[in-house]
């Protein structure tokens, strides 16, 4: 598994091996090789050994100062490579002693004899490697979380940096970041099923030639432990076939999708009677067969929560998570905390994310997801910004854009008096002929061949279901949403809104 | 030879049984003094070799033996060691001709002379110890298998009991159980032996050696004439103004037959850089010198302050204190393997042999 024998030393042990559960009392200047270990029972013992050899001192050995004192000094006539003792057998002439002779001192606060064993199997092994791989092994095993394996590997090389990339994006990421110049160990996971490479990938502080080759073996040994817990993960998303389903149910009646779609909702984490913020997020290629991508966006996800409780579940255009929120959470606070942690990777992805506003009634997932999407669908378009909620956007939305369907959709939120009013594509097609003739009501009347009065007493119901056609700065959506609402009128289709 | 002590030879005994183990309470050594100059000022005080006694002259080893008290925490009442000889006379039926310390240091070296003044013997100028060792049984005498006993122990409140006992290791215990109920120390003659038999095992000059030492540092020469001719007396070796950096009680486990607290001291050689560490269980029973054996038990070791020339107090060393560690050797019997075996560094829960074992 290592490729080639490798020599064990006290700082390589230290920072993968036995001595990492050691205290150094002292560090001699050098770094010496590790050839054997001793655990002495009799002080004479070390008189036999080999130069390069670990001292322990056995408990049964006895306690004290001066035994300390007296092992560092044979340790020192045979050439040892440190001297290991118990945690409360030293003190600080020890330590001094210690410096004196530069030799290397340990102490430890179980019982010596585990450390002796822990470094003969190091040794044993032929290098601190090979026990590392086999201690990253079982404890991957162990490990459920990909976080939990990807801490695994980092704490093997001493908390180096490790992480999770998709497409050159980082999606996850665990341990301390270092300073300075970085070597960087890279293994592909999951490559296959995604259709894109990902990798798993370790800095190391750089010339550091025999931990990076550490590096590569840990990380060929983690790679299906997470690839495993990768998956995993995701094993709770809804099937597409059920939030297929979403898309068309939400444009039912809400009571009616309660009942038929709990598992969906299950999914989603909806809870009767909590708040929630729908967020969306959708991608700029609207090609099908993106289911791959949910394993992503989750994990990318899960920098906003950590916890995993509202993880994103794909549906036809895009994923849609709902966020739980107290009444006080303030919805652009929520974008800017969104935008912050997964922005920039979004963007790079070519994806944005849309988050809904608040609303009083908890039960109004509709208009939520609604709200979600179009939100996502102009953070897509503007490119501009990775997050936006739908707050921020209001009725301007439609400026932004052409997607007929999302100006329907923007109507449908912003207009509701409007969308419910008996005449409702009558007062429509006179704001559009006002419009059309850039407010002179003289020719629109006549373009409609209705009376001024007429065409006036339907610009003031426009104004009272909420049309802007007196404000400057959002006449303009104005127009353009009526104008689409008027070409709709102009079909047969009977369905007010299409499911974007 | 037959040496008529004066009261300069008597302050002087006192310096050197101080020096010889760098006593924790000295003053129990210096009130012996001062009552033993005293007493000699209406008596002679005779110091004999044991060669000038007829061999079958029978001799007794007096000593104070304490298991937890001092003299100072419960003075005695002047007829004790007395009593202890008296004792000897009558179970042994056999008068006593002359009186030898127990142990030619500390306390113990001061006794004999005050008891042959009380009794108008001579002190013989020889002991078992050639030192003081914490236990009765590590004598030469024991090495020579000179029984013990019998014993007689005499306590402050004027209790007395004769051990007849003949192994020393027995009598140890024996008499560590009676020391306890007579008050935490009692008066002791014990060794009961002919002259001739002291005069062949046990350590001869030992008393004289006492004085000679005190003679030394109690003159008025220099500091450094001090440091040199006590070095030339003794054989010494020595390890010259290590500055003291730890001091550590309760260093080591103790051993249950031998009562004291174990402690450390660690000093620092501030030219060199050299470590030095000495470990004391009464007496200094063992230095290291970067982490090597300079001395072990039974190697005698002693402290003298570097500025002064002044015997050191284990109990008043402090942080920051400038000494010089003093290293000689003990008798020649002791660096045989069964003298090494009775008070090596084995015998005190050390487990390291005598750098002269095996060598």
């Amino acid at each position: 598994m290592t490729g080639h024998p490798r020599h064990l030393d006290i700082a390589g042990s230290m920072a993968h091996g036995a001595l990492r559960e050691a205290t150094a009392l002292f560090l001699s200047e050098g770094n010496p090789e590790i050839s054997s270990v001793a655990l002495i029972t009799h002080l004479d013992e070390i008189h036999r050994l080999a130069p390069n050899s670990v001292v322990v001192l056995s408990s049964a050995l006895g306690s004290g100062g001066w035994l300390v004192s007296a092992a560092l000094r044979r340790a020192w006539e045979r050439r040892a490579s440190a001297v290991i003792v118990s945690g409360s057998e030293y003190s600080s002439s020890a330590t001094r002693l210690a410096d004196r002779l530069d030799i290397t001192l340990f102490a430890v606060e179980n019982d010596t004899s585990r450390i002796a064993l822990a470094l003969a199997t190091e040794i044993g092994a032929n290098s601190f490697a090979d026990t590392a791989l086999a201690r990253l092994a079982t404890a991957a095993a162990s490990a459920t979380t990909l976080t939990d394996v990807m801490l695994v590997v980092s704490a093997e090389l001493g908390g180096a940096e490790v992480l999770l990339e998709y497409d050159g994006v980082t999606l996850h990421t665990v341990g301390g970041t270092r300073r300075g110049p970085t070597d960087t160990v890279s293994t592909d996971v999951l490559s296959s099923s995604l259709g894109t490479r990902s990798t798993l990938t370790v800095k190391l502080p750089a010339a550091q030639q025999t931990r990076v080759e550490i590096a590569r073996s840990l990380l060929t040994v983690a790679r299906p432990a997470i690839e495993a817990a990768w998956l995993q993960g995701d094993q709770g998303t809804a099937s597409p076939a059920a939030l297929f389903t979403l898309d068309e149910a939400l444009a039912g009646p809400w009571s009616r999708f309660t009942d038929r779609h709990r598992d969906v909702l299950r999914h989603l984490g909806w809870r009767p009677g909590q708040h929630y913020v729908a967020v969306s997020i959708r991608r700029q290629s609207k090609a099908p067969g993106s289911s791959h991508l949910t394993s992503v966006v989750r994990l990318l996800w899960r920098a906003v929560d950590p916890r995993d409780k509202c993880a994103p579940v794909e549906t036809d255009t895009g994923w849609v998570a709902l966020l739980p929120v107290r009444e006080t959470e303030d919805t652009a606070a929520l974008a800017i905390r969104i935008r912050t942690r997964i922005g920039a990777a979004l963007q790079e992805l070519g994806m944005a994310a849309g988050l809904s506003g608040w609303r009083d009634d908890p039960d109004a997932l509709a208009p939520l997801i609604h709200e979600a999407r179009v939100a996502a669908a102009v953070a897509l378009s503007t490119r501009d910004r990775a997050v936006i909620a739908f707050p921020e956007l209001d009725l301007a939305a439609a400026a932004e854009l052409l997607d007929r369907p999302e100006i329907l959709l923007v109507a449908e939120l912003a207009l509701p008096h409007l969308m419910a009013h008996p005449d409702r594509d009558t007062i429509v097609e006179a704001v559009k002929a006002y419009l059309d003739h850039h407010g002179s009501v003289a020719l629109a009347a006549e373009s409609l061949t209705v009376h001024r009065n007429t065409l006036q007493a339907r610009l003031a119901k426009a104004r009272a279901v909420g049309i802007p056609i007196d404000d400057p700065d959002r006449i303009l959506a104005a127009h353009i949403v009526c104008s689409t609402l008027h070409r709709r009128a102009q079909a047969t289709s009977e369905n007010p809104i299409e499911n974007g | 030879m037959i040496t008529r002590l004066i009261a300069d030879d008597i302050r002087h005994l006192g310096t050197g049984a101080h020096f010889l183990a760098c006593t924790i309470d000295p003053m129990s050594v210096f009130s012996y003094a001062d009552m033993i100059e005293e007493t000699m000022k209406e008596r002679r005080l005779m110091l004999v070799d044991a060669a000038d006694l007829a061999p079958d002259d029978l001799v007794v080893a007096v000593g104070m033996v304490s298991h937890g008290f001092t003299f100072a925490d419960m003075p005695p009442a002047g007829d004790e060691f007395v009593g202890c000889v008296e004792a000897i006379e009558a179970t042994m039926g056999q008068q006593v001709r002359g009186i030898y310390p127990l142990a030619a240091a500390s306390i113990n070296g001061m006794v004999p002379a005050m008891v042959a003044l009380q009794m108008s013997l001579p002190v013989i100028d020889a002991d078992p110890m050639g030192r003081v060792f914490p236990l009765i049984s590590q004598t030469t005498l024991n090495l020579a298998a000179i029984p013990i006993g019998p014993i007689a122990l005499m306590g402050v409140a004027g209790d007395r009991a004769v051990v007849e006992v003949g192994d020393a290791q027995r009598a140890e215990t024996l008499v560590r159980s009676l020391v306890t109920d007579l008050g935490g120390w009692a008066a002791t003659a014990m060794y009961p032996c002919a002259a001739a038999q002291l005069r062949q095992h046990g350590i001869p000059g030992s008393v004289s050696r006492m004085i000679r030492i005190g003679e030394v540092l109690d003159s008025d020469r220099p500091t450094r004439w001090k440091h040199q001719h006590i070095a030339r007396l003794l054989g010494a070796k020595r390890i010259t103004n290590v500055r003291v950096v730890d001091i550590e009680g309760a260093s080591r486990p103790s051993d249950v037959a031998v009562s004291a607290l174990p402690s450390s001291i660690s000093l620092v050689d501030e030219e060199s850089g050299q470590v030095v560490r000495l470990e004391i269980q009464n007496e200094i029973v063992l230095v290291l010198v970067d982490g090597g054996t300079a001395a072990a038990i039974p190697d005698i070791v002693s402290l003298v302050n570097t500025d002064d020339g002044t015997v050191v107090d284990l109990s008043d060393i402090r942080e920051g204190d400038a000494l010089d560690v003093v290293i000689f050797d003990a008798a020649p019997p002791w660096y045989r393997e069964d003298g090494l075996r009775l008070a090596g560094p084995r015998a005190f829960g050390i487990p390291l042999d005598h750098p002269r074992q095996g060598s």
